[in-house]
């Protein structure tokens, strides 16, 4: 189970890197989601892994033998929050940039200090 | 819970959100914003002191679970030093922006309040992941504050800047979650005492590198500096002063507080690694500084070449490295943000900051252009001011433990500072007025924070025989590690 959950969050991993780097800048915003994926399942792979293993002991600790780590699971409830937050925020700014752009493209271009 | 320790976070948050419902009354938010800043101001100086007594750094545990398994605020010396740096550039911003009132967008003053609650936050977190919620707090607060003030094509900027934070952050989630995985411990003391016992493999440190280069990012170190120079000049001229002094600070927190407590015994990895980025940091900022045209250009790559020097600081891991890395941290946002008010200033006159544009502001603002020498001196390293202190300590740091190449190429990258600051003086104050440019005058409320800071730079620079003995503690917790750990899980609560 561990190697399938390393293996699926090198994948995300490495298309998340390989996003980020494109030219198009929604499949750049697709990049950061697929990090946040990577890092999410990233952590929850050390949380015990185990099939069926729930994240409380429940009344005579009856569950204590199955069980998954609950702070990691918390860990991972904020950190997908905070996803949420700025995917949201990306997202808007690419459509605020979409029609200031009037394209997809962030262009490289000369640097220049912009002329205020 | 203590929730005098608790304030730095909570004043700024209920502030800033109380705040967002007084959309119509200017006055309301510009007063309680200045009273939420002057307050913390206050407030840090008195836990400054009271952390430096004999009790050691303050501890509190919110919701009054023990450490290390509740969520623990710590203030210790650094931290409240940082804490009233920060409070003390809040406030000089604000009294600034009240000039050029009539252009603040919607929500500024809550915006910023929640950029200083993510920053304190920060500063006082006790536990890594606590430390994650409040970068990313700061760092949402930014992107709203630089996009709301986007012209046109800088929207490419604000997407660089984005980007490279959203990256740096989910690499530190990523290097957080291994280093719970691995050691089952997110409390900082508590990590500490596992990295310090025989039971940490080598792999803690390794996940703790995944750590460090996310703060290299958000410091902007060598490789990963370049979201810096694009995104900054894009930012309004007086908000960039807040930006320089305080975010790129807390990237370089992070890296103190990890090597002080996460790598204690790293030397042998890290120190090389360290020095090599310092000195590539220093060099790439300076000389990119020196052939900018534009003043906040120079100004924003600069930034990166003093990020260098503090990281030099920081590679000796020896005392003296660490206590000028403090008394540079001090020395360097206080600089750095009245040189971007200086600029915010000078753009206003001229109406842009190219440097071919300006001209003739030693005949027409005198203040100007004193207030100007005294924090770029400071700045290039010159006696008796500030800089020149600061950047002794770290070179003599960096001769203590043989690393000589390094300490000569800061000595060098002081010279080429000295160059570039003395392109902006011709430029903007020496060279005669351009023709036809009529200036305009300048408000006191703008007037009084610059003249503020340069004072305070110099006066830090003559008083340096007073203020050393009270960094001196700061330095020797941090360096030292063990006060740290016993305040928070010596039973303290």
């Amino acid at each position: 189970m561990e190697l399938l959950i390393s293996i699926a969050a090198g994948v995300l991993f490495f298309t998340g890197f390989y996003l980020i780097l494109q030219e198009s800048l929604v499949r750049s915003i697709l990049g950061i989601l697929f990090l946040s994926n990577a890092a999410n399942v990233t952590i929850f792979s050390f949380s015990g892994l185990v099939p069926g293993g729930a994240a409380f002991l429940g009344e005579s600790h009856e569950m204590a033998a199955n069980l998954s780590d609950p702070l990691i699971q918390a860990l991972i409830l904020t950190a997908i929050v905070i996803g949420f937050g700025f995917s949201l925020f990306f997202l808007v700014l690419a459509l605020f940039a979409h029609s200031i752009l009037g394209g997809d493209r962030i262009s490289e271009g000369e640097y220049e200090p912009p002329h205020r | 819970m203590n929730l005098l320790i608790a304030s730095p976070f909570l004043i700024p948050l209920t502030f800033g959100v109380v705040l967002c419902s007084f959309r119509n009354s200017p006055t309301t938010r510009w007063a309680a914003s200045f009273v939420a800043l002057v307050g913390l101001c206050v407030l840090s100086l008195l836990l400054f002191f009271l952390s430096q007594g004999p009790a050691g750094p303050l501890v509190t545990q919110v919701g009054g679970w023990p450490a290390p398994f509740g969520i623990t605020l710590v203030i210790d010396s650094f931290s409240a030093l940082m804490l009233a740096v920060s409070a003390l550039i809040g406030s000089s911003v604000l009294c600034f922006q009240f000039g050029e009132r009539a252009q603040q967008k919607e929500h500024y003053h809550s915006l910023v309040l929640f950029l200083f609650a993510g920053v304190n936050g920060s500063f006082i977190a006790g536990d890594l992941f606590n430390l994650y919620v409040c970068f990313e707090i700061m760092v949402m607060s930014s992107f709203v504050l630089l996009v709301q003030n986007l012209e046109g094509q800088q929207v490419t900027s604000a997407i660089r800047y984005v980007t490279a934070n959203l990256f740096a952050s989910l690499l530190f989630l990523t290097g957080v979650g291994i280093i719970y995985g691995l050691s089952g411990r997110l409390n900082l003391a508590e990590l500490s005492l596992f990295v310090r016992s025989d039971q940490a493999s080598m792999m803690v440190t390794v996940a703790g590198m995944l750590l460090l280069f996310a703060f290299a990012i958000k410091s902007a170190l060598f490789p990963v500096f370049q979201w810096l120079p694009h995104s900054y000049p894009a930012v309004p001229p007086a908000l960039g002063a807040l930006f320089a002094g305080l975010l790129t600070k807390v990237g370089i927190y992070g890296i103190f507080r990890s090597s002080s407590l996460l790598f204690p015994n790293s030397t042998g990895l890290l120190q090389e690694p360290l020095l090599w980025v310092s000195g590539a940091t220093m060099l790439t900022g300076v000389l990119a500084a020196a052939s900018q045209k534009n003043v906040r250009s120079i100004l924003s790559f600069h930034i990166i070449s003093q990020v260098g020097y503090m990281v030099l600081g920081i590679a000796t891991f020896t005392l003296t490295g660490f206590f000028g890395t403090v008394y540079y941290l001090l020395h360097h946002i206080i600089v750095k943000s009245n040189l971007f008010l200086i600029a915010a200033v000078i753009e206003r006159k001229f109406g842009s900051s190219d440097l071919d544009k300006l001209g003739g502001l030693a005949k027409e603002s005198p203040w100007l252009a004193f207030c100007f020498l005294a924090p770029a001196l400071a700045l290039a390293g010159m006696p008796p001011f500030s800089g020149f202190i600061a950047k002794l300590l770290v070179i003599k740091a960096g001769l203590e433990i043989q690393a000589y190449g390094v300490a000569g190429l800061a000595l060098l990258v002081g010279l080429i500072t000295l160059y570039s600051m003395s392109k902006i003086w011709n430029a903007a104050f020496w060279s005669p007025k351009p023709v036809g440019v009529r200036l305009e005058l300048t408000p006191p409320t703008m007037v009084i924070p610059i003249v503020l800071l340069s004072l305070l730079s110099l006066l830090i620079g003559l008083g340096y025989p007073w203020i050393a003995p009270l960094l001196q503690i700061s330095a020797e917790d941090l360096i030292n590690g063990q006060s740290y750990i016993e305040a928070v899980l010596g039973g303290r609560n």
